[in-house]
């Protein structure tokens, strides 16, 4: 298991090397001369001149991608244009409220999704069933940022009864936990209902039932346990996902997070903050991939055996 | 022996011409799907008919003195705060996230197309080689990826559809590979690989027609997200550039007058869900139609 958790980590290197690569590049595109704009306009251009030569601004986009990554390794990914504080100590000032956004979500998603989803199964075509699909529909198919405001004017606006925007307190989370969560609830009901659907059709099922155990332990004990797969699966895409979708989350109810900073630096033409930014986030996700991937194999000791054997063969 | 030949082909298109029948017919029965269809339908119909509809004129001229009504007779949706019709703004907004969805995703999903086969295809080295390559693009988030284009590009329709048709490639790709790897091994393009066909000609006259059901689902709920990222990226003022009607930016613009005109968010906000909502019904029939085990 180890050796298989390392070789993951080591295919995650050249992975991550690509992204930084493709979004280097492709930032490097940005118009605007990051000299000028750390010195502003009414520098003179020989100013100008000289912090580029400094900054090494002149070099080919390949060298100072080989500078960036040699710099990166030892944990120096630049210095905002902006503020003029290295990259990697704003995104950790960043960092919990984007964790915190996400495990709100999460947990939302898990405690609502998954009931919601066996109950869906149990009862299939009755009332609440068609409910939860419509709803899981709705949410799937609108902006989740639209959704946000919509939070907004209700709870906030109207009723008062939440905060809108900002990061004090923790009912500062609720309503961009929701909104986050939307889309990822959506798929968990769906996945849930599905896999679950699945599952109760298995023979072993009839056997359980027909051996008089209660229809609740049926579902939780029996079926619940081997529909578990796919929700996993679910979870940890949707933690990508939200990563992603933070940013406008995050910029939708001003909330501190990396997403926001990362907006604001595209707006502000601050490269180093954003490339920090997508980067640290590709990190994340293929980690939760990772993490995924392992509970796969708690989950279901069958795989461990089929990853361990591809290790041999490897 | 021609004649055998002549009428094995006439066989096999009756049998392609069932097999599309086969599908309609349960597509058809699908009565979410053809709600989709149906909702689709009307928004091209209002998209292609918007300067009959409306006057793009109405839709960015700033009119001050008729700012921010409410829905009445003159403008049924009302007006924003630049005092332009809401109503022909959602109109002509059809048009732009509809055209930009898909033809970002039709591109997308050529390339993918392309790129999946070739894999797929030749297998070893070629296919190691572009699927590492598919999976650094896989590992970042479509939404990600579209901004860190657009943001170096900059805002703008063309743009956009740029960072749209490379932000899915990924997907596409995998998918076709996937296809064309069940495909490859049967007995037909044995066939073809024995009568000195060309790998060209059996990639795209063999190959990507049997794998096109697939890519067809994949296209319909890829151009459904695509809408929904192009408001998103309107939204954070990174898509469409003003006064061009989008109902993202339209979303933008209204949100500092979400207290007193809530109509201002809600109504954009619906033709959204419209029009994803008819695709990913649309979609969802389609895969169902295609592959009825699968039908939950």
């Amino acid at each position: 298991m180890l050796r298989y958790i390392g070789q993951r980590l080591l295919i995650m290197l050249p992975i991550i090397l690509g992204i930084s690569f493709i979004v280097f590049m492709i930032l490097d595109l940005t118009p605007g001369d990051p000299a000028r704009i750390i010195l502003g306009d009414s520098a003179t251009d020989e100013s100008v001149r000289v912090l580029r030569e400094e900054m090494g601004l002149n070099d080919h986009a390949i060298i100072r991608y080989f500078r960036y990554v040699k710099n990166a390794i030892t944990g120096d990914f630049g210095k905002s244009y902006r503020s003029g504080l290295p990259v990697l100590s704003e995104l950790k000032a960043r960092m919990p409220t984007s964790f915190k956004l996400a495990t709100g979500s999460m947990i939302m998603i898990i405690i609502i999704g998954i009931p919601v989803g066996i109950i869906s199964a149990a009862k299939q075509y009755s009332l609440l069933d068609t409910l939860s699909l419509t709803s899981a529909l709705l949410l799937t198919s609108m902006p989740n940022f639209w959704l946000g405001l919509m939070l907004m004017l209700f709870f906030s606006l109207k009723l008062d009864l939440l905060p809108a925007t900002g990061a004090y307190t923790w009912q500062h989370f609720i309503l961009p936990s929701i909104t986050l969560g939307a889309f990822g609830l959506a798929t968990m009901i769906r996945m849930t209902r599905s896999s679950m659907l699945e599952v109760i059709r298995q023979d072993y099922i009839r056997t359980a039932r027909s051996k008089g155990v209660g229809e609740f332990k049926v579902i939780t004990r029996h079926a619940l346990k081997n529909a578990l797969l796919p929700i996993i699966t679910i979870v940890g895409m949707n933690f990508a996902l939200m990563l992603g979708g933070g940013m406008i989350i995050e910029s939708t109810f001003a909330l501190p997070g990396i997403g926001s900073l990362a907006i604001q630096a595209i707006r502000t033409k601050d490269t180093p903050i954003v490339i920090g930014a997508i980067i640290f986030i590709a990190i994340a996700i293929s980690v939760m991939n990772l993490i995924v991937d392992i509970i796969y194999t708690f989950v279901d000791p069958r795989l461990k055996t089929i990853i361990t054997a591809e290790n041999v063969v490897k | 022996m021609t004649i055998g030949n002549s009428s094995n082909i006439n066989e096999r298109k009756g049998k392609k011409r069932s097999q599309f029948k086969a599908i309609w017919f349960r597509f058809k029965k699908n009565k979410l799907a053809m709600v989709g269809l149906v909702i689709l339908a009307f928004l091209i119909a209002v998209a292609i008919a918007a300067p009959v509809i409306s006057d793009y004129e109405v839709a960015i001229k700033q009119n001050i003195r008729n700012r921010l009504q409410p829905p009445n007779k003159e403008n049924i949706f009302g007006t924003d705060q630049y005092g332009r019709d809401i109503f022909a703004r959602i109109v002509f907004g059809a048009r732009v996230s509809l055209f930009a969805g898909i033809v970002g995703i039709s591109t997308s999903s050529i390339i993918g197309a392309v790129i999946g086969s070739v894999a797929g295809y030749y297998g070893g080295r070629v296919d190691n080689i572009l699927m590492r390559l598919m999976d650094i693009l896989m590992a970042l988030p479509s939404m990600l990826l579209a901004i860190s284009i657009v943001a170096a590009l900059g805002a703008g329709l063309t743009n956009l559809i740029i960072a749209l048709s490379v932000s899915y490639i990924a997907q596409f790709s995998r998918i076709i590979r996937s296809s064309v790897l069940s495909i490859k091994n049967q007995e037909f393009i044995e066939a073809a690989v024995a009568c000195g066909t060309r790998d060209r000609r059996i990639i795209f006259k063999h190959i990507i027609p049997n794998a096109i059901g697939p890519l067809l689902v994949q296209s319909t709920l890829s151009i459904a997200s695509a809408i929904i990222l192009i408001s998103s990226l309107s939204f954070l003022g990174l898509g469409i550039k003003p006064p061009m009607p989008e109902w993202g930016s339209m979303l933008a613009d209204a949100r500092s007058q979400m207290r007193n005109y809530p109509y201002l968010v809600i109504i954009p906000g619906l033709a959204i869900i419209l029009s994803v909502m008819g695709l990913n019904l649309i979609g969802d029939g389609l895969r169902d139609a295609l592959d009825p085990r699968l039908k939950d």
